[in-house]
């Protein structure tokens, strides 16, 4: 992703290799970005975070513990989960109510290309989006999901339940109005 | 699952092309300027500096204070009663006979001053009308154009004139008459041509007046020196003492001899206060620029001049007993905490504000030592639970079978609507009103210093303020659902998913009233409070810092 001796002209505070670090690695930054942040200025204010973070503690970044796509994908989602909450996007209260049992649901996101996929994230409920984005996508196990979100790991299994049991939903929904036109 | 993730992972985790908003060109300067700006300020080290420069300035400061009143103050405070009680005695008769030998000193010198400038003293009685002039107005004139200071006393006349320079004191000129009474200085009447630089600037009369001329000398005293003198009894015999020496000398005899200057009246800068304390002081007197003694038989209330106490009515007036140095005490009360979580996100604001400080007990133990009947030092244990109280909600899974709405089938010849039920199993998320009773278990070690204040005999308060060490040995929880009365008993780390440091240092302070029952039994009334900070991650981002606060009745043990 990035050569090491850019990472290490970074940790020599060197601007160019900043921003040589920074085209190496936004496109990728920016993905997980979109995923969890839809507001356009969010996005900006969450990219600058991510950056200025990486180069701020560059150095603890050590090559023998893992991968720098790693490192920057963490940073990136943690900085995501904090402009969330810092807007108050991220509400994850829910009352009590009823779902859809969940089924077997990997066909059916396997199914749906790219474009389709994102699209539904869109409409997703913050919540729900940032539990299934840090859990399936991200491979989050609750007991982390938990201490990222200080929540409790319960409402964490729960709110990736719902938020399965509402991408059934909406698939439904979408193939309803397929069929009945 | 892994299947999934690898799924998603390459359709949502691919490289996305910026949007022209989010080239380095545009987020780039921000970016360096934040970096810089956090390079810059160190936040976290800055903080930790300031916190730790604090706690240690304060702690050695606490230190020394405790090393100056054991070393240095007090370097023997290992004594019995008795030898203290003679070193004090000793102490206060060594002090009495300093002063005295400092006042003969004091007296002796002056008189050695006024010797070597004393010319004549004459006490001339009153009948006597018939005295020879000792002097005359040449040698007056003579004397006064040398621009000496000098004092003249005319027999004939019967005046005293006393003049002075503008080197000595005030321009100011006395005249004193009386109808008989002359007296006249030796030097600068007899020898009038050749007076010498010593005899001319001082002169010295001792004389008595009777008592048909000390009215009229009180009258012009009055008028040139103040209302202060009409309090003199006019009736008895009065002796008037002059000494006219130069300024210069009288300010080097009010510095050598400032007691003595007090009691005779010359200084100009004497506050009321020291006046009470003076006997034969008179009002106005002080305002003389003059170095002029008057001893005046006065009517004045004559006030003692203060004197030491003696050691009996020191220790009347001392609710501590000296000797008694060393004392235990033993305490039970209640506590409360007033638990002061600060960071983000340490817990969801709900729990935060809920959280709530219930009493509780402790017990303490003290060994304390009395450094004089007014400081002591103390050293402790004490154990004490506290405890808090969570109101929050939970969430949990619940398993409903419900008759719900599973399809919907039209008919499209009919355009009818048939809406189909079955009962299926619901996963749902149920809330739960959960209250959590969390408690703090705390083992501290405390080191005091305390200002003792007696009231009278019995009574003495204390003012106390230390450092600690405390141990957090035990924070357990238990919660319990409202809704299914289940109760879960689990550890207050895990509770909010934090890692305790069990042992802070803190700061910690006392108030105490004590009752001695007799000599060596006292009870007391505590109130005291300890406040630390303790750190719950790593990056000293979250901290604990619970104000612990309890109140107690304690038995204290002279040995």
């Amino acid at each position: 992703m990035v050569d090491l001796k850019i990472i290490e002209k970074c940790k020599r505070k060197d601007e160019l290799a900043y921003k040589q670090c920074y085209n190496a690695c936004a496109p990728y930054v920016y993905s997980i970005v979109k995923n969890y942040i839809y507001d356009f200025e969010l996005r900006k204010d969450a990219m600058q975070e991510v950056f200025s973070q990486v180069f701020v503690s560059i150095n603890k970044f050590d090559p023998s513990k893992g991968k720098f796509k790693s490192w920057i994908s963490q940073i990136a989602i943690h900085r995501c989960i904090s402009v969330l909450r810092k807007s108050k996007k991220l509400n994850l209260v829910v009352h009590l109510d009823t779902e859809l049992e969940i089924a077997d649901y990997t066909d059916t996101i396997s199914s749906i290309n790219k474009e389709d996929l994102e699209k539904l994230l869109v409409n997703m409920p913050e919540g729900y989006r940032t539990i299934f984005l840090l859990n399936i996508v991200d491979d989050y196990a609750h007991k982390e999901i938990a201490e990222l979100l200080k929540i409790s790991v319960n409402t964490s299994r729960s709110q990736l339940s719902r938020a399965i049991v509402w991408i059934q939903k909406n698939l439904s929904l979408e193939i309803k109005n397929y069929i009945y036109g | 699952m892994d299947k999934l993730y690898k799924i998603l992972q390459n359709k949502l985790r691919s490289n996305e092309e910026l949007p022209e908003d989010f080239t380095w060109e545009n987020l780039g300067p921000s970016i360096l300027n934040e970096v810089t700006e956090h390079v810059e300020s160190s936040k976290p080290i800055k903080s930790n500096f300031f916190k730790y420069f604090g706690h240690g300035t304060i702690g050695l400061l606490a230190l020394l204070s405790l090393s100056y009143f054991l070393f240095i103050r007090y370097p023997n405070v290992d004594l019995n009663s008795k030898e203290l009680d003679e070193i004090e005695q000793s102490s206060i008769d060594q002090t009495q006979e300093n002063i005295n030998s400092r006042s003969e000193n004091i007296l002796d010198q002056k008189e050695k001053n006024i010797a070597t400038v004393f010319t004549k003293s004459i006490i001339v009685e009153s009948e006597n009308s018939n005295q020879k002039q000792l002097s005359s107005n040449d040698n007056l004139r003579q004397s006064n154009a040398e621009n000496n200071s000098l004092s003249e006393i005319d027999i004939n006349n019967t005046y005293i004139n006393s003049t002075t320079d503008d080197s000595t004191l005030v321009d100011r000129k006395n005249k004193v008459y009386t109808d008989n009474a002359i007296v006249s200085s030796e030097n600068t009447l007899s020898n009038q041509k050749k007076p010498s630089k010593e005899t001319s600037k001082k002169s010295y009369v001792n004389r008595e007046i009777s008592s048909n001329s000390k009215e009229e000398i009180i009258d012009i005293i009055r008028s040139n020196y103040g209302e202060g003198l009409s309090n003199i009894n006019k009736g008895s015999s009065q002796e008037v003492q002059v000494l006219v020496v130069p300024k210069e000398e009288v300010t080097t005899i009010e510095r050598k001899l400032p007691e003595q200057a007090i009691i005779a009246g010359l200084r100009s800068d004497d506050s009321t206060d020291n006046k009470l304390d003076r006997p034969n002081f008179v009002n106005g007197i002080n305002q003389l620029p003059l170095p002029f003694n008057f001893n005046l038989e006065t009517n004045y209330p004559r006030i003692p001049p203060r004197s030491i106490p003696s050691i009996s009515e020191i220790s009347t007036t001392r609710p501590l007993k000296q000797g008694k140095k060393w004392s235990f005490d033993i305490g039970v009360g209640t506590t409360y905490i007033v638990p002061n979580l600060s960071g983000d996100d340490f817990v969801t604001p709900a729990r935060k504000i809920q959280e709530k400080g219930l009493f509780n007990i402790q017990g303490n133990f003290n060994v304390n030592y009395l450094l004089d009947e007014r400081w002591e030092i103390s050293l402790g244990i004490s154990l004490a639970n506290y405890s808090t109280k969570f109101e929050y909600y939970d969430s949990r899974d619940t398993m409903l079978t419900e008759n719900i709405l599973t399809k919907i089938e039209i008919n499209s010849l009919t355009s009818g609507k048939t809406e189909l039920y079955e009962d299926v199993n619901l996963n749902g998320l149920a809330w739960d009103q959960v209250i959590h009773h969390n408690n703090y278990k705390y083992l501290t070690i405390p080191v005091m210093i305390t200002r003792r204040i007696p009231i009278n005999t019995h009574i003495n308060f204390g003012v106390g303020m230390g450092i600690h060490y405390s141990q957090l040995y035990g924070k357990t929880g238990k919660g319990i659902s409202l809704s299914s009365n289940d109760y879960t008993t689990y550890s207050v780390t895990e509770f909010i998913n934090k890692s305790f440091k069990s042992s802070s240092i803190g700061y910690s302070s006392r108030v105490d009233m004590n009752f001695s029952v007799n000599q060596r039994l006292l009870f007391g009334l505590e109130l005291n409070a300890n406040y630390s900070s303790i750190d719950m991650d790593r990056s000293s981002e979250i901290t604990f810092r619970p104000l612990r606060i309890g109140a107690q009745i304690k038995f204290k043990y002279r040995l």
